[in-house]
């Protein structure tokens, strides 16, 4: 056959996947291509290209941490600033023993994980059906649109304040004020999601004469998955921010209270273990999502979206 | 204003047939002018039979094609797509734009008209979930798809991915098959071999067929008839036979005869336009 070349936007689409399932197809052992030896041949040097371009990025990453860590390290050895303005990094190991051995830690951790985890699944289970009725419905779009985007506009942390009026120092602040900044990413990707399916694939679903809630339901829906997907990423970042936020607005604890706490005590290396927590769990949670959106949306794995 | 149009008065209006009649279709301009793409345009398509329409770009072909598809309404005349008005009877589509759901793989994307609501109850849908599994591993086989059951679109190539888009439209077996030149995003080569492809489908379906083309050569190639058209307004100008069995092969590609045809279907659409501008 003559077409059975793939076409360079496929090994285009595998690239930004960077490995994993979609690039599994390519592998000429068990695909019909391996009838036609000469794109493989291409394909397979091509995937030898990129593992080789992959593992480079992945060196260099590890060196321009080492090397900001020792420079960071051999600073202070060598100027001996006061612990209380800043702590070597070999100083914040021993530290986070400490927290953790007390127990004081997990009890700071557990807090902010349930108001993250309930404030983020509210946020999303809000968003993603607004987001798709306001993306399918021209009405539903009119009447939303004007609060999505005062709201929006508005920094949400001004907002922190009422809900604490509203329902006090406990945990519901604080799910709520994550929520509501997990909320708007997620709402306006999906939005984005649905007008971003193509016209074209909608009028196929016409001209096949699917009723609105097929045309919703199997071509919307899955159309706009990918961009759901953005919105959830962009959020969890935001969630994390949410976290401190809520806890300076008053908390008995919570990573932000540990981190806020710490830094009235002066106990610098605390506030380190604080803040480092919450990127280890931006890195996980990020790459948790990546494994869901992937095993969800096989066919595609991201696009950019805006925050 | 008299129009040119060849009227071919057949007088089948039996299951697969297509009967248009003195169809016009108007369209407002920015400024506010009324615009005729279709001027009292009347097509008979036979059951069964492969008509091919031909003409420069923006003579309205592709409006006629959407209005059989149901897609847009029409401003006078008489539309019939299988006795029915149109959008009410299946007809399958290809266009240019494989426009395949790029979260399904080849074999659902065949499945996509026959997992729809609309085709309950009618002899369209297969019985049960093995006949539809049946009937799309034949069109995948019709189509030497089978092999890329399992891909998605974006892990195949153009020509595989407008194959695709054909099984799909066979695959609610449509009483009438609408083409808006399938092939012309692709290069020379794989479209001459889909061409070949599609008459060795069609011809062992037997569908009837409307296809769109600006390509002269492929017209005639495909078609029972050939119909020319000409555009400001859009209507038809000449309708010209192709007396030659299906499947038609590379040698009849070849052929002098579609040369010579070809010839005089591009001379009669570039023949120099009337100095007086007709008055509408």
């Amino acid at each position: 056959m003559a077409e059975q070349l793939a076409r360079p936007g496929a090994s285009a689409g595998a690239d930004r996947t960077g490995g994993g399932p979609a690039e599994a197809d390519y592998r000429p052992a068990e695909t019909p291509r391996q009838t036609t030896p000469q794109p493989v041949h291409i394909v397979e040097s091509e995937k030898v290209k990129r593992a080789k371009v992959r593992r480079r990025s992945l060196i260099r990453g590890i060196v321009s941490v080492v090397v900001v860590l020792a420079v960071w390290e051999a600073a202070v050895r060598i100027f001996q600033p006061s612990t209380v303005i800043i702590v070597a990094p070999s100083a914040i190991p021993s530290a986070f023993w400490t927290l953790a051995k007390s127990g004081e830690l997990w009890h700071h951790f557990s807090v902010s994980m349930r108001q993250f985890l309930l404030g983020y699944l509210v946020a999303a289970a809000i968003a993603i059906p607004l987001g798709l009725w306001m993306g399918a419905s021209r009405r539903a779009h009119d009447y939303g649109d004007p609060w999505l985007t005062a709201l929006y506009a508005t920094p949400s942390v001004a907002l922190a304040p009422l809900f604490v009026i509203w329902l006090g120092f406990g945990d519901p602040a604080h799910v709520a004020i994550i929520a509501l900044v997990a909320f708007f990413p997620v709402i306006i990707n999906t939005i984005d999601g649905v007008h971003a399916v193509e016209r074209d694939l909608r009028e196929v679903g016409i001209a096949f004469r699917a009723n609105k809630r097929e045309v919703f339901g199997r071509i919307d829906l899955p159309g706009a998955m990918p961009y759901i997907f953005t919105g959830l990423r962009l959020a969890l970042a935001r969630a994390l921010v949410g976290i401190v936020v809520a806890d300076l607005f008053g908390a008995q604890a919570g990573l932000g209270y540990l981190i806020l706490t710490s830094s009235q005590l002066f106990q610098t290396a605390n506030v380190f273990v604080g803040v480092l927590i919450l990127a280890a769990l931006g890195v996980g949670l990020t790459f948790a999502l990546r494994v869901l959106q992937k095993y969800l949306t096989p066919w595609q794995v991201e696009v950019k979206g805006q925050t | 204003m008299a129009t040119n149009s060849t009227e071919h008065q057949t007088q089948t209006t039996s299951s697969g047939g297509v009967v248009v009649r003195e169809l016009s279709k108007h369209y407002a301009t920015p400024k506010g002018e009324t615009l005729t793409v279709l001027d009292r345009v009347s097509l008979d398509v036979r059951p069964g039979e492969f008509v091919s329409i031909v003409g420069p770009s923006g003579c309205g072909k592709t409006t006629l094609l959407r209005i059989l598809q149901g897609l847009e309404e029409h401003d006078g005349g008489e539309v019939l797509v299988d006795g029915q008005a149109p959008g009410k009877v299946a007809t399958g589509f290809v266009f240019q734009k494989a426009s395949l759901f790029p979260w399904r793989t080849v074999q659902r994307n065949v499945a996509f008209g026959l997992d729809l609501s609309v085709l309950k109850d009618t002899p369209n849908r297969p019985p049960g979930k093995d006949g539809s599994k049946e009937r799309v591993a034949q069109l995948l086989q019709l189509t030497n798809l089978t092999e890329f059951a399992d891909y998605y679109p974006s892990q195949i190539s153009g020509g595989m991915q407008q194959r695709v888009n054909l099984a799909r439209a066979l695959a609610i077996q449509p009483s009438v098959l609408l083409m808006d030149e399938p092939f012309s995003a692709l290069d020379a080569q794989t479209r001459e071999k889909l061409q070949r492809d599609l008459q060795k489908v069609v011809s062992e379906i037997g569908t009837t067929t409307i296809f769109i083309t600006h390509d002269i050569r492929e017209a005639i190639f495909q078609a029972d008839r050939v119909f020319v058209m000409a555009s400001n307004p859009g209507r038809f100008v000449k309708v010209y036979e192709v007396d030659e069995k299906h499947p038609r092969g590379a040698e009849f590609q070849q052929s002098d005869r579609i040369a010579e045809l070809s010839r005089e279907i591009w001379g009669l659409l570039h023949a120099p336009k009337p100095e007086v501008p007709v008055a509408l």
